[in-house]
């Protein structure tokens, strides 16, 4: 098990740029996921790691030692890949043991560390079935044990549960949870669903267009998001956001006037959606659009400030289309942005705003 | 109901042909097979012969002797070109300065008839005309007459077939290849596997399919070679290079005894279903025997 370091990593094919100078550190035994819309560069980050693309300039580190030129072979990562890539003339016991195999290992140590590998995934009934004849989460495990049969330094998966129905998808999310911690080893996951990025990160590295927006905890990344991209990415529903402008320390929009807001000019504020209440004398004014009961809430679509948000009130309110509606939102929990470079516009800290004042 | 009878509409001009130009061809040599027919004879009528063709046939040393030949040819011919048309492949995966000029120029020989590969190698093999018998003199001091060693026209049956229908199974193989799901290799690299390993395990078991039906094409193919060998040797020197389809041809038609010719065609079938069925069987079984 080991640390991986990225610094400064570029990847480029042709003209086209898909990862513009990485960096990144990931600490021994982390459970780090890399998140981002599809074609953010995050499998391109990974089989960099695995030593499948060449960067092409930059330096990849394993602990200390520099592997930016050293041979897939020889870098001892374990990869699951999102279709699993199984091996499909080989049986389950054959797939897991094949890294065995190649690397010489004595055949009867082999068949155990294999029946070892099986026993943790819960496959042992199924050891000389072909893939073929497997279910999808049958060969989502047979990927996953024949990762773990070898000891990696790094664990590498490429949106394994994608492929998989929804209810075997949060099954199967507690179970890798659950092994990463039970073996500490460093494991690094691509996923492009939110959820899964929240459930099951220490850290997430939210990446889009081969940048990375923001590195933090999931809290971190969705209380304090630091750009429009990352607060509107991560949060189901996603992030409102209504546009006006701040003068003399209130924001300003049609039907919106918000006080305590830092900076001046154009801004973009943000909210979510559980942190309103409704008020009949709230700081927001608007008409309800729409009305989506999910059982456990109801989600009100409100056209407010030139915009629609989305709000979540009791599962047993429902106001009639078209009516007024006013809400308020603390302080603390309004973010703004800066509606040209997406920076959020932050208020100085406490302690500076005595000075200020 | 109504779709069925429709479906068997749109099959029926295809039916019919296949009918027409296989099946019917077909049952007529099996029932000349059976039969002594032959024009120029005192009787030229068909006459009933029940098995004796084929009994004939097993006691026909220049028929076995012919026998013996394709196979050899065909063993050679088939090995060589999947090897080498394998390496090709193999190497057209990859960029290399020219590469699409290479192959071009190297799927040619395909699209010239079979005639005129025999006719083009006749010539550049005619002794001191040729150009292979004066360098093979020259550099390495060869007597090269085709006419005179039949080992000599043996090899050169051979590289001519090779020469000609490699190309063909380089395409196959490199269409195999271009379509193999690269996860698994990369997958394999991963988890350890050098290169050889990876063509063994991966590569070559995932080919298997392309590997048998080029492979059987090919031996069709070679099984009934005429024109190409009829170019360059005429079955020579003696009867050293005449394979069935040219034993065939000289007793057919100079002699004119079709029964005779019939139950020969029918044999070399049978052979040629039992070969690939025999290949079939040892390329499949081995996987059930290993788990
Ligand atoms: N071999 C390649 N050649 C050219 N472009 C590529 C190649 N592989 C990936 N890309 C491009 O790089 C970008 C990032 O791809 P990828 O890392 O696969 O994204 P994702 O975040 O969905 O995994 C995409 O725009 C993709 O089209
Ligand atoms: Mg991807």
């Amino acid at each position: 098990m080991s640390s991986v370091t990225l610094q400064s990593v570029r990847k480029t094919w042709g003209s086209f740029e898909a990862l513009k100078s990485l960096d990144l550190h990931i600490p021994d035994g982390e459970f780090l996921v890399l998140l981002g819309p599809s074609g953010c560069g995050k499998s391109t980050t990974m089989r960099i790691i695995a030593g499948l693309e060449e960067v092409s300039s930059g330096t990849l580190l394993f602990d200390k030692e520099d592997v930016t030129r050293v041979h897939p072979r020889r870098r001892n990562v374990a990869m699951v890949f999102q279709n699993y890539a199984l091996y499909p003339h080989m049986t389950v016991a054959e797939n897991i043991g094949y890294p065995l195999k190649v690397t010489g290992v004595d055949k009867a140590k082999a068949r155990e560390q294999v029946l070892d590998a099986a026993r943790k995934v819960d496959l042992t009934d199924y050891l000389q079935r072909l893939p073929k004849d497997l279910s999808g989460g049958q060969r989502q495990r047979v990927a996953l044990a024949r990762a773990l049969v070898r000891d990696p330094r790094v664990f590498l998966l490429d949106e394994p549960l994608s492929n998989l129905d929804a209810k075997l998808r949060v099954a199967m999310r507690a179970e890798i949870k659950h092994l990463q911690r039970s073996i500490g080893v460093t494991m690094i996951y691509v996923t492009h669903d939110q959820i899964e990025a929240m459930t099951l990160a220490d850290r997430i590295v939210l990446m889009n267009k081969g940048q990375i927006q923001q590195v933090g905890t999931p809290d971190e990344i969705y209380d304090d998001p630091a750009n429009l991209f990352v607060a509107g990415f991560i949060g189901s529903p996603p992030m409102n956001f209504i546009t006006g402008e701040v003068a003399d320390g209130v924001f300003r929009a049609p039907g919106v006037i918000v006080p305590g807001a830092p900076g001046r000019g154009p801004a973009t504020l943000g909210f979510r959606a559980e942190d309103v209440t409704l008020s009949p004398s709230g700081a927001f004014q608007g008409t309800v659009f729409e009305v989506e009961p999910t059982g456990e809430a109801t989600y009100l679509v409100v056209e407010v400030g030139g915009a629609r948000a989305m709000l979540r009130t009791d599962k047993k309110h429902r106001p009639a289309l078209g009516s007024p509606v006013a809400f308020d939102v603390p302080a603390s929990q309004c973010l703004f942005f800066n509606p040209s470079d997406g920076l959020r516009i932050r208020r100085p800290a406490p302690h500076l705003q005595q000075v200020i004042a | 109901m109504r779709s069925s009878t429709t479906g068997w509409l749109l099959l029926a001009p295809t039916i019919a042909v296949l009918v027409l130009t296989g099946v019917l061809p077909f049952l007529y040599v099996l029932a000349i097979s059976f039969f002594d027919w032959n024009l120029f004879a005192v009787n030229p009528e068909p006459r009933w012969a029940a098995a004796n063709n084929f009994r004939r046939l097993v006691h026909d040393a220049e028929f076995l002797k012919s026998i013996w030949l394709t196979l050899l040819f065909t063993l050679w011919v088939v090995a060589s070109q999947v090897i080498l048309g394998f390496a090709l492949a193999r190497l057209m995966m990859r960029d290399f300065p020219f590469k699409k000029v290479f192959r071009a120029v190297h799927t040619l020989p395909l699209m010239i008839a079979p005639i005129a590969v025999g006719a083009t190698w006749r010539l550049m093999t005619v002794p001191g005309l040729g150009p292979i018998p004066y360098y093979l003199k020259d550099w390495f001091g060869i007597d090269y007459r085709l006419s005179m060693f039949p080992d000599q026209a043996f090899a050169s049956v051979v590289v001519m077939d090779i020469w000609h229908w490699t190309p063909f199974v380089t395409l196959t193989i490199l269409a195999g290849l271009s379509n193999l799901p690269q996860e698994p290799v990369e997958q394999a690299r991963i988890d350890g596997a050098q290169e050889w390993q990876i063509f063994r395990d991966i590569v070559l078991p995932a080919m298997k399919p392309v590997l048998l039906t080029t492979i059987f094409i090919r031996i069709m193919d070679a099984l009934r070679v005429v024109d190409e060998v009829w170019m360059l040797t005429q079955g020579g020197p003696g009867a050293e290079t005449r394979f069935i389809g040219l034993h065939i041809w000289k007793i057919v038609f100079p002699k004119t005894d079709y029964g005779y010719g019939s139950a020969m065609s029918l044999l070399t079938l049978y052979m040629t279903i039992v070969i690939c069925w025999l290949l079939y069987a040892a390329m499949t079984a081995r996987k059930d025997r290993a788990s």
